[in-house]
This record gives C-alpha cells, sequence and structure tokens, in this order.
C-alpha cells in the first residue's frame, strides 16, 4: 500500500471512533445520573423487543426487552434531526446560523495532534498513529481550545435574548480565566519533557515505564488541568453559562434541532478531547505495563496486538476522564460565579506560577 | 525564481490563494460592517486567514501565538467590550456623512496600497546581499568575529534568541504588559465609597 | 514570468498565482489599507480600535514574510539572527497589541459607563 494510504488510518481511526462513541456517551451519562441519583434511566428502546428499532420496521421481536435504553440516542438522533428547525424573529440571522459550528468544530480539530496509539512499523520506518504531526504540539490544542470560545459568545450574542446574552458572556468570561490556568499547567509539563509534542511527551513516558508517567512527575500540574479542564468544557460544577435554574438553559436557549444538536455533540467531543490530552500528557498516553516486552517481539502478529492494545488503552484512559467528570457531574453542586472567577484567578493562577517555579528548580541540570 | 519563497504543490498554491483572498475578503467586511460585532467577527475571520499566512512561511510558533492571544484573547476582549457598550440592534448609524466618509477613506486606502504596490516593484536587489551588507556593518561596529559566527550554530531558534540577545527588550515588554494590566484594572473598577 | 506560449495556460496561470515573497508582500499593503480606511472612515471607537488591530497585523505580517526570504537565501545568508528575527520583531508586536488592546477597551468601557456614547463626535469633553 502506498504510504499516503496508511496516513488515512489514523484519520479515519480518530474522526471515527470520536463520531461513533458521542452517542454512547449520551447513554452512559443519562444511564450514570440514573444510577447515582436512584432514578431509572432510559430503559425502553432497546435492541430487541417492545419499542426497538427492528419492532418498528415491523419484525415481532417477543415480548422481553432485551439492552432497553441503548438504542435512546439513536431515537434521539432522529429526533434531532427530524424537528423543525425553528428561528425565532428577533434573532441576528447570520451569527445565528454560524454558532453551532465554532462549537462542534474546536474540538474535532484538537483531537489531530494527539497521537491514539503506539507507532506502527511501515517499510522499516516509524509512524505514529496521529492525524497531524505538528511542530507546535499542544500549543495547537490551546490555540483551537480558544476558538471553542466563539460558538458560545456569538451563540449568546446572536440570540438576542438576556438569558442567553448572559450565558454567552459568563461562559466567555469563564473560557479565557481558565485558559490561562490551562497554558500555564502545560507550561510546567513542556518544561519537565523539555518538549510541546505530544509524540515526543508520550515516548519519554514510554521509555520511563509506569513510573515515567507525568502524573507521578507532575502532580500537581494533572490537578490543576483536570480542574481546568472541567471549567473549558463548562461541565458542572462549572456548568455557569446553561445554569438551568437561573438562566433556562444559557447560550442555547432559542436554539432547536440539529443546531441544539450540535452544541450538545460539540460538549461531549470536547470532553473527549480533554479526556485524551489529559491521557496523553499525564496518563502515559496509549502506554501499558508490558508494551515494552510485546513490541519487542519477532513476531508480526504480537506486534499488531501490541498496537491494538495501545488503543483500547488508550481508549480507556480517555473514558475514565469522561466517566469521572460524568460521576462529578451528578454529585457535585454548582459554583457561585464570584466563586467560580476567585478559584480561576486567586488559586489556579498561583498555583500554576508556583507550580512552573518548582519544575524549573527541580529540573536543573 | 529570485523571491519564491518554496516550493509547493499546486493544491497548496491554490489553498493560499483561497486563504490569501478570504483574509482580505474579511478585513474589508471590518470596514464596511453595519453591525460592530460583526466587524469583530469578521476580524477574527481574518486574523485566522493571517494565521494560515504565517503557517505557509514555516513561522508556525507565530501562528498558534496568532490563534491564542489575538484570536483567543483580544478579539474575544474586544467582543466583550461590544457586548458591554452596545445594544444588539443598534446598527452602525453614523448618519449621511457615512458613505462620504467611507468613500474619502477608500480613497486614502487605495493611495496606500498602490505606493506599498510600489515599493514591493522596486524590489530588485537581492535581500541576502543587502542583508549580508548589513550585518558585515553591524560586526563592524560590535566586534564579532567570523570565528564567533563559526562557533554558533546557524539557526537559533525563537526561544535561545529570546533570552539571549533579545533578552532586555523581552523584559522590557513584559514590564509594560505587566504595567497595561494595572491600569486596565483601576481604569475600569468602580469607584467604591470609604 | 515565464512566456505563455512556454509555460501552457495551467503553468502560466500558476506562476502568476504562485506563492512569493511579493504575493505576501501585496498582502500585507492591502490589510495595512484597509485597516487605514477604517480608521479614516467610521466614527465607532470600537471599529477604529479594530482596524489600527488590522494595521499592527500588517505590519507583522511584513516581517515575517521578510524573514522567510531571508531564510530561503540559504548558504547565502551570513547572518544567524536574520532567520528568526522577523519573527521576533512580530513576538514582540502581539505583546504590545494585546497591552494597547487592554487600556483601550478599558478607556471605552469607562467612557461608556460616564456618557452612554462610543462616537467620536460625541466625545469632545476634552475640545476647548
Amino acid at each position: 500500500m502506498a504510504p499516503y494510504l496508511w496516513k488515512l488510518l489514523p484519520i479515519l481511526l480518530v474522526f471515527g471512533g470520536v463520531l461513533g462513541i458521542v452517542p454512547l456517551l449520551v447513554f452512559l451519562e443519562r444511564k450514570i445520573c440514573a444510577l447515582i441519583q436512584d432514578r431509572l434511566g432510559p430503559n425502553r428502546v432497546g435492541i430487541l423487543g417492545p419499542d426497538s428499532p427492528l419492532e418498528i420496521l415491523g419484525i415481532k421481536t417477543g415480548e422481553k426487552r432485551f439492552l432497553g435504553g441503548l438504542m435512546q440516542p439513536l431515537a434521539d438522533a432522529i429526533k434531532l434531526i427530524a424537528k423543525e428547525d425553528i428561528i425565532p424573529p428577533h434573532v441576528e440571522k447570520y451569527l445565528f446560523e454560524f454558532a453551532p459550528f465554532f462549537a462542534l468544530l474546536p474540538p474535532f480539530l484538537a483531537f489531530a495532534v494527539i497521537p491514539v496509539g503506539a507507532p506502527l512499523m511501515i517499510d522499516g520506518k516509524e509512524m505514529p498513529l496521529v492525524v497531524a504531526d505538528v511542530g507546535v504540539g499542544f500549543l495547537w490544542i490551546l490555540a483551537v481550545a480558544s476558538l471553542s470560545a466563539y460558538g458560545v459568545a456569538l451563540g449568546g450574542w446572536a440570540s438576542n435574548n438576556k438569558y442567553a446574552l448572559l450565558g454567552g458572556i459568563r461562559a466567555t468570561a469563564q473560557m479565557i480565566s481558565y485558559e490561562i490556568g490551562l497554558g500555564m499547567a502545560l507550561l510546567a509539563v513542556a518544561m519537565q519533557y523539555q518538549s510541546v509534542e505530544p509524540v515526543q511527551i508520550v515516548k519519554q513516558q514510554v521509555e520511563g515505564g509506569f513510573l515515567g508517567w507525568g502524573v507521578f512527575h507532575q502532580p500537581l500540574a494533572f490537578l490543576l488541568f483536570t480542574i481546568c479542564a472541567f471549567a473549558e468544557n463548562n461541565r458542572l460544577p462549572f456548568d455557569l453559562p446553561e445554569c438551568e435554574a437561573e438562566l433556562v438553559g444559557g447560550y442555547h436557549t432559542e436554539y432547536s434541532s440539529m443546531k441544539f444538536g450540535m452544541f450538545f455533540q460539540g460538549e461531549y467531543i470536547a470532553m473527549l478531547t480533554m479526556g485524551g490530552l489529559l491521557a496523553t500528557l499525564f496518563l502515559g498516553g496509549w502506554h501499558y505495563p508490558g508494551y515494552a516486552a510485546l513490541s519487542a517481539s519477532d513476531s508480526g502478529f504480537v506486534q499488531i496486538v501490541a498496537v491494538v492494545l495501545s488503543l483500547v488503552s488508550f481508549g480507556i484512559k480517555t473514558m475514565g476522564f469522561v466517566l469521572f467528570s460524568m460521576w462529578v457531574r451528578w454529585t457535585l453542586p454548582r459554583f457561585r460565579y464570584d466563586q467560580l472567577m476567585n478559584l480561576g484567578w486567586k488559586v489556579i493562577v498561583p498555583v500554576a506560577l508556583f507550580n512552573i517555579v518548582l519544575t524549573a528548580m527541580l529540573n536543573i541540570h | 525564481m529570485e523571491y519564491s519563497v518554496q516550493i509547493m504543490s499546486p493544491a497548496a498554491h491554490i489553498l493560499f490563494w483561497f486563504v490569501m483572498v478570504m483574509t482580505v475578503a474579511s478585513a474589508a467586511l471590518v470596514v464596511v460592517a453595519k453591525k460592530i460585532l460583526h466587524a469583530a467577527f469578521a476580524l477574527s475571520i481574518c486574523f485566522l486567514g493571517v494565521s494560515g499566512i504565517y503557517v505557509f512561511l514555516h513561522a508556525d510558533f507565530l501562528a498558534a501565538v496568532q490563534l491564542i492571544v489575538y484570536v483567543g484573547g483580544i478579539i474575544v476582549l474586544i467582543m466583550f467590550a461590544i457586548m458591554f457598550s452596545s445594544h444588539t440592534q443598534e446598527a452602525g448609524g453614523e448618519g449621511g456623512r457615512h458613505y462620504l466618509a467611507l468613500g474619502a477613506g477608500a480613497a486614502t486606502a487605495l493611495i496606500v496600497f498602490t505606493s506599498v504596490l510600489m515599493m514591493v516593484g522596486k524590489l530588485n536587489q537581492p535581500l541576502a546581499e543587502q542583508n549580508n551588507r548589513a550585518y558585515e556593518a553591524y560586526q563592524h561596529t560590535v566586534g564579532i568575529t567570523a570565528a564567533d559566527l563559526a562557533a554558533e550554530p546557524q539557526r537559533l531558534g525563537l526561544g535561545h534568541m529570546l533570552m539571549g540577545e533579545y533578552l532586555l527588550p523581552f523584559e522590557v515588554a513584559s514590564i509594560l504588559v505587566l504595567a497595561a494590566l494595572l491600569g486596565a484594572v483601576v481604569i475600569v473598577r468602580k469607584e467604591t465609597k470609604g | 514570468m515565464v512566456p505563455l506560449a512556454e509555460a501552457g495556460v495551467f503553468g502560466w496561470l500558476l506562476g502568476l498565482f504562485s506563492f512569493k515573497l511579493v504575493s505576501c508582500l501585496a498582502l500585507a499593503g492591502a490589510i495595512f489599507a484597509i485597516g487605514a480606511w477604517g480608521v479614516l472612515a467610521r466614527r465607532n471607537v470600537l471599529v477604529m480600535l479594530i482596524s489600527v488591530e488590522l494595521m499592527l497585523n500588517a505590519v507583522m505580517l511584513t516581517f515575517v514574510s521578510f524573514s522567510r526570504a531571508l531564510v530561503n537565501m540559504g548558504p547565502q545568508l551570513s547572518n544567524p539572527y536574520a532567520a528568526e528575527g522577523g519573527q521576533i520583531f512580530a513576538l514582540f508586536i502581539i505583546a504590545i497589541a494585546a497591552a494597547e488592546a487592554a487600556v483601550g477597551l478599558a478607556i471605552v468601557i469607562s467612557y461608556f459607563r460616564n456618557r452612554q456614547t462610543v462616537d467620536t463626535r460625541e466625545i469632545r469633553a476634552m475640545k476647548n
């Protein structure tokens, strides 16, 4: 196969994987919510039995439900696509149409620099499983993440509705504030590994083995990054921009149909991207204990198994962060806005600065 | 070709022209847009285009900084100011003078653009030659010898330059930014009693 | 410029519209001119600030294109600082533009709070 065809493999893996997993995340979110708050969650539309898609097509599949609720995301997707797309008369039309794209695209683009698996050996050359191995590394992620503030700000403004506008303003202020903390936490990581390229950072962690994982070298940065990731994604306990209790629905109050769906999807993809970045920088990326032994094998089959296992390992770590954020969402109450800003500017930024100085002192050669 | 910057595939040339047209068009939209927020949004598209051009010029780090600081920072700040200082439905509202001013400004801009083009057309002497001559003069004044130069790597990274040759400007710029930060906070702060 | 007869239509067009130092400089000139247009023609302080940002960006683009052109000269080049010197200038311009935007916007917001306008024709408290 031509080498450029192999370049398509990571693209398919990343974008197919991310898009495919979003409906599953929606289902998981609702099931976990039900588990934590002692509710039922989606339990009707299953693979077999009454209400299943097969039943709708006219195939009788028995009386008993099988995996009830698993097909709910499919039903939701059909509903979102088929629903009437209402554009209220008082909105600013162009920006209103444009904002959802800014909510959906940036997290997708950010995923492009994250290596999702162990490098493949093709014609004696190593090919990292990453869409774009760019020189600026995770600065690209910071750059693109800053674009996602536009979706929220423009959506809130264009809706021409005071709740949406308040949500938009809150979200923008929150995102720029926490971006500073995020950037400073990542700066310490860059100093630790003397590189900003995710592929290089993962390589160094793999060479260090299990104890080489970033979380053991940069525990403070790990903590700061996790907090900032929650705030960047506008998830509880920092979901002030949506805040149903005060702001109806925040910036997407006026959106309906698939435009709302794009905001919704964007949120989940952003969670996946942050999870992927966290795994890459702090949890060894695709590395798993025992990789060195497997990849040293002569057999081509075992080497392929090593690569497949690395994909699985990366997926588990990313999903771990996503599940953790769902757990937090349904457990903790919401911050007040001044508390949010105090945390961002008076706690996270100073601690991140301290961490930078500490890293510099510990790494003097 | 003397000034050809690099060898690229035809597709890359087409992409470059697409980015260029997008940049100029959105820059023009900044000026003619009726609503101020549209102007700010067009500005962000324009800066996206400029950072794309930086990538073509192999200035990747600068492209990332442009995105982080300009598109993600300054323009969002400008949007903030717009949201605080105007009402949604307020148009440009610049009265009857509007078209006259736009026309006069456009004429001036055209003159500026033409003169820039004429200057660019005068780029006859190879750039490297000029640069080398300037650098020889500089060496003469500072007293760097050819041996010193040979010891240095031919291309220094941006970080090394910021922390070496340009350390003083770097520190001055950081003090300037700090002063601006404090100044901005002091200016917008509401006066409190007592 | 290669003659049309030699290069064929496609090659000629490619030569005309290829990525060159000159095209980058022309782009920078165009952005600068548009920025100047905005400052001259519009009377809203915020739009004028935005136009100033455009002009700053045009200058940065000029610096970066020249520095890239110098790198491309390759072995002819004896100055090690020429390679990324233009980018250093651009970085400083970005830092100063950020400071300028912060202070400028702070002034605009506090003025709007006192006078409820951002139109330069209304801003004349300091006149006479």
